[in-house]
């Protein structure tokens, strides 16, 4: 019934940003599919994979309104289809001065590069997967209102400020709790290179956050949990070396447990060669203290070497083998995996 | 350890910053004229046609929103004015927009085929910017001298 609703408010979204002003609306489709080979305790297991498939419009109102959307389909297990629609983002934006602008609706949160500049689109994603912190901290959407500015003065200096909510609800008051705060600020010294840090807040207690964060964690805290996140960017994909870093602490708070401090950081590492072939190395880690409530003890690495091959901009193969060595030590077990994946993204 | 581990990931990308490549362009702005509709400005510098083209500005000073018009791959002149503009290919060219258009921040270039689809579209729409080539006819009211 659910997704029903959405499919046909996509389907009205789809007309009325087609009738509204049919010169400055445009549809594209971003989409993926996905090989993984995988050896963990001695099995073997391969799997191939459609993955999200991306409705992006734009459209133009007046010079100053304009309107952008990503209505997703994605894979679910949990649907009899195999697929899920959904509303990545959904939002309106007034420029009202110059390069500062007002937006409300669904979006990402600007707290990180990655989430910031990237999206849903897999094929701008550097490589295959998204920084582990995604599973496990990143508050990846909200509902909300934003006041952005950008290439402020010499340094191209960016604001965003969002007042939301990341939870499912999309209530902004909800449960009495404050509503989420995010603010995040970059410079751009030059073209390619975008320098930020991004800050969050939001309280929980017994909201689904399952929309929070492309959880492996609970997805429903049981008391009531003061969520903070500090993240530092370093981007830069100039023409002889690409790196791009994104550090994220992140500070819980509950009674029972108290202060949560935790930690992940991704490093991307790419030499292209010809413009158009990059390979990479990549390292990522994440570590939760034993007295986090929503994601528990544990220490995750994952060593990334790749190469993506990109035929034009709007498609491109990434092949990766990745290795993982983890420490669950809430549940007391430690394992490794080994991946090699393939991934096709294209755009159109 | 990992308070360590952090601060050398950080020490190594800032290693890792190039030294800024230096335009090459400047050489063959000669061959380009710069039109522009409802603007207001007669003169422009060529940092600043730069920094207009690379989306740095939303607006005009007449409050116009500024239309960026780019050669498209079948236009000659693409490689040559990705070059002068951005000191990319017209591949990082196409690249660097379908990003910045993506993130939302921008809206999106007009490629065109050539510099009579270029002179006619900036005459059209107001806040529209173009590079055509120098002996192309085009009304003196569109014309923006580029300042040395």
């Amino acid at each position: 019934m659910m997704d029903r609703k959405i499919i046909t408010l996509c389907l009205l979204f789809w007309v009325v940003a087609g009738n509204a002003q049919t010169s400055k609306t445009r549809i594209n489709g971003y989409g993926h599919i996905d090989f993984t080979y995988e050896q963990e305790n001695g099995a073997s297991d391969a799997f191939m994979n459609i993955g999200e498939h991306d409705l992006f419009i734009t459209s133009t109102f007046t010079k100053n309104i304009s309107f952008l959307s990503e209505m997703v389909v994605k894979p679910s297990s949990g649907s009899s289809l195999g697929f899920v629609p959904a509303i990545e983002r959904a939002r309106i934006k007034f420029r009202y001065f110059k390069n500062h602008s007002i937006i409300v609706g669904r979006m990402h949160t600007p707290v990180s590069y990655w989430n910031d500049v990237y999206h849903h689109g897999r094929v701008f994603f550097p490589t295959i997967d998204r920084p582990l912190a995604f599973s496990y901290f990143t508050p990846i959407h909200v509902i909300g209102l934003r006041l952005q500015g950008q290439n402020l003065g010499k340094l191209n200096f960016g604001y965003d400020v969002v007042i939301g909510n990341t939870t499912t609800t999309g209530l902004i008051f909800d449960n009495s709790t404050a509503p989420s705060v995010t603010v995040a600020a970059h410079i751009k010294p030059k073209d390619q290179m975008r320098i930020g840090f991004g800050l969050f807040h939001e309280n929980y207690e017994h909201e689904d956050l399952s929309g929070h964060s492309h959880s492996h964690g609970s997805n429903m805290p049981s008391e009531k949990t003061g969520f903070s996140l500090i993240n530092f960017s370093f981007a830069n994909f100039g023409e002889k070396v690409h790196v791009l870093n994104e550090f994220s602490m992140n500070i819980t708070n509950t009674d029972s447990l108290g202060l949560a401090e935790n930690f992940s950081n991704y490093i991307y590492l790419g030499i292209p060669i010809k413009e158009r072939f990059i390979p990479f190395i990549g390292f990522d880690f994440l570590s939760v203290d034993d007295s986090d409530l929503l994601n528990m003890g544990q220490f995750r690495s994952k060593y990334i070497l790749g190469y993506r091959h990109e035929f034009t901009p709007l498609i491109n193969i990434k092949t990766q083998v990745e290795y993982y060595d983890n420490n669950i030590s809430h549940m007391a077990r430690e394992e490794s995996k080994l991946e090699f994946k393939i991934q096709v993204a294209y755009g159109f | 350890m990992v308070f360590r581990s952090v601060i050398c990931l950080v020490l190594l990308l800032f290693l890792s910053i190039p030294f800024e490549v230096k335009a090459q362009g400047q050489e063959i702005v000669s061959g380009y004229q710069v039109i522009a509709n409802d603007a207001g400005i007669t003169q422009i510098s060529l940092g600043e046609l730069r920094n207009r083209f690379k989306g740095k500005h939303a607006s005009w000073e007449t409050d116009s929103e500024v239309l960026i018009v780019l050669p498209s791959s079948k236009n000659e002149h693409a490689e040559a004015i990705s070059k002068l503009i951005y000191n990319k290919s017209f591949y990082g060219v196409k690249k660097f927009w379908l990003s910045l258009v993506f993130q939302g921040r921008f809206s999106p270039p007009h490629f065109l085929d050539s510099d009579e689809e270029i002179a006619k579209f900036v005459s059209n729409n107001e806040g529209a910017i173009g590079l055509i080539s120098k002996g192309f006819e085009v009304s003196e009211k569109l014309k923006i001298d580029l300042k040395d």
